[in-house]
């Protein structure tokens, strides 16, 4: 596996090591695609963890939920309305 | 506790004698003949309080190790402080060995771990720069194992030891040297040697480069160039100092490998890929060109790979079909370039080789329409470090 080699953000060297405890040795940190040598160590970020994912979905919801009511409150101001408009119109 | 100041001024002891000293050394000479013999007899007399700025604790029974201390500790009156020392140390229950490890040329080895033996203060016992430790454990019979880092000592065997309460039990390990004198590193570690290796050499490859992508247009078919091969770097009779050598072992496509301070091998700083094939329209612009080789990795003797070979191209869709064939890679194990049936170039196949050149070619399918095949690069191959040993007689 490989493992880059950071000196103020850039990368410096490349290594082959065969498990992180090896690489945290030599002071190296996991590679990735398009790491190269010279450039800056620009990892991309770790998918979510199911915490993660749960935590943004429950936050989600709630944010539906409180679209939902305030439409249904303007549905409910609409009808008011136009049963008004219509006492007005049939009376 | 208080020491003794004698003010100095001469008068801090009386000596006593014989009453009929006067008649036995009646003069000067025959008193003077007697203090040299070691026959004058003397006793020492107390102290004279008028001499001393201060006087300290006396070093006897009582201030040393008294009757009191004695019942305390289960002693019998009779103990003197080095028994009181070891009970302190060595309570009923609790057993004292000193452990040493040996080289198989019997030199010490320092830093070896040794498991269900503690110091007296609860760390873990490991050896001094002697090979020794002394350790203890509450356990009579009790199982040593010993935990090494030497790289040409094989692990050395446990040993189950039955312990005597009271004393200084002695264990000693002797290591043995692995078969091996030579060896190869594909990642990177950390070596150690002994005090019975003599000296080492070492060499290092970097990592080969990938090769290039071929590039297809209309107008331009340009086959990928192999990639460099990395460099190799050879040191020999390195004293061994038994400092911990970090062996660093290069990613492909452009790793650099480190054999501690010593040497250092520059990823894709070798053997030189070879250039890729280029056709212009219908124009052959540019041959091919085969990777370089490589050799000279020598401690110990290995095979590491060439340079990569350039990538071939063709025009089949304007009329006349040109092409211009792929070249091979650097020997041994360069990745050749990409072709017809291969568009992408060949992988490096040895440590360090290059990766062949893509195939570049345009075209156009069953249907007329235009196809550009731009063949992937072939890829490098990590690097390779190397150590050769010897001991001393």
């Amino acid at each position: 596996m490989d493992y880059c080699i950071v000196d103020n953000g850039i990368i410096t060297n490349i290594i082959v090591c065969e498990d992180d405890a090896t690489a945290a040795a030599f002071g190296a940190v996991p590679a990735y695609d398009g790491a190269a040598i010279g450039a800056a160590y620009d990892p991309p970020a770790p998918p979510p963890t199911v915490d993660e994912q749960i935590a943004a979905l429950e936050a989600e919801n709630k944010l539906l939920r409180a679209q939902m009511s305030a439409q249904s409150d303007q549905l409910d101001f609409y009808e008011d309305c136009i049963a008004e408009m219509a006492a007005v119109v049939y009376a | 506790m208080q020491d003794s100041i004698i003010l100095g001024t001469g008068n801090s002891r009386y000596l006593k004698s014989v009453a009929n000293f006067l008649e036995l050394y009646p003069d000067y000479i025959s008193f003077a003949t007697a203090l040299i013999a070691g026959t004058l007899p003397v006793d020492l007399a107390g102290i004279n309080d008028a001499g001393w700025q201060q006087i300290g604790h006396a070093l006897n029974k009582e201030t040393l190790l008294d009757d009191n201390t004695c019942d305390v500790m289960g002693l019998p009156h009779t103990s003197v402080p080095n028994d009181a020392f070891m009970q302190l140390v060595l309570p009923d229950g609790k057993y004292a060995v000193k452990v040493t490890v040996l080289t198989p040329g019997g030199r010490p080895m320092p830093d070896v771990t040794i498991s269900n033996l503690t110091l007296l203060n609860g760390e873990t016992a490991v050896t001094n720069v002697n090979g020794t430790v002394i350790g203890f454990t509450t356990s009579q019979t009790v199982t040593l194992s010993p935990t090494h880092n030497y790289y040409d000592i094989e692990a050395l065997t446990p040993q189950t030891v039955t312990l005597s309460a009271g004393v200084l039990n002695n264990v000693t390990f002797t290591g043995t040297r692995i078969a091996d004198t030579s060896k190869t590193f594909s990642a990177s570690t950390t070596v150690r040697f002994s005090a019975d290796v003599d000296s080492f050499d070492c060499s290092a490859i970097g990592g080969g480069e990938n090769g290039e992508a071929g590039s297809a247009y209309y107008s331009k078919m340009t086959g990928g160039a192999g990639g460099n091969a990395g460099a190799i770097a050879n040191k020999s009779n390195i004293p061994n100092t038994s400092q911990t050598i970090a062996i660093t072992v290069g990613a492909a496509n452009g790793g650099t490998s480190k054999v501690g301070s010593y040497i250092t091998a520059s990823g894709g700083a070798g053997a030189s890929g070879g250039r890729g094939a280029i056709i212009t329209g219908t124009t052959k612009t540019q041959t091919s060109k085969a990777g370089r080789n490589s050799s000279g990795f020598l401690y110990p003797p290995t095979d590491v790979g060439g340079a990569g070979g350039g990538g071939g191209a063709a025009n089949r869709e304007i009329s006349p079909h040109t092409s211009l064939s792929e070249s091979s890679g650097g020997s041994p194990g360069g990745g050749a370039g990409g072709n017809l049936s291969h568009s992408k170039g060949y992988d490096g196949s040895l440590p360090g080789a290059g990766g062949g050149g893509g195939w570049a070619c345009y075209n156009e399918d069953s249907d007329g329409h235009d196809i550009s095949t731009n063949g992937l690069a072939g890829a490098g191959q990590p690097g390779l470090c190397g150590l050769v040993w010897r001991y001393k007689s």
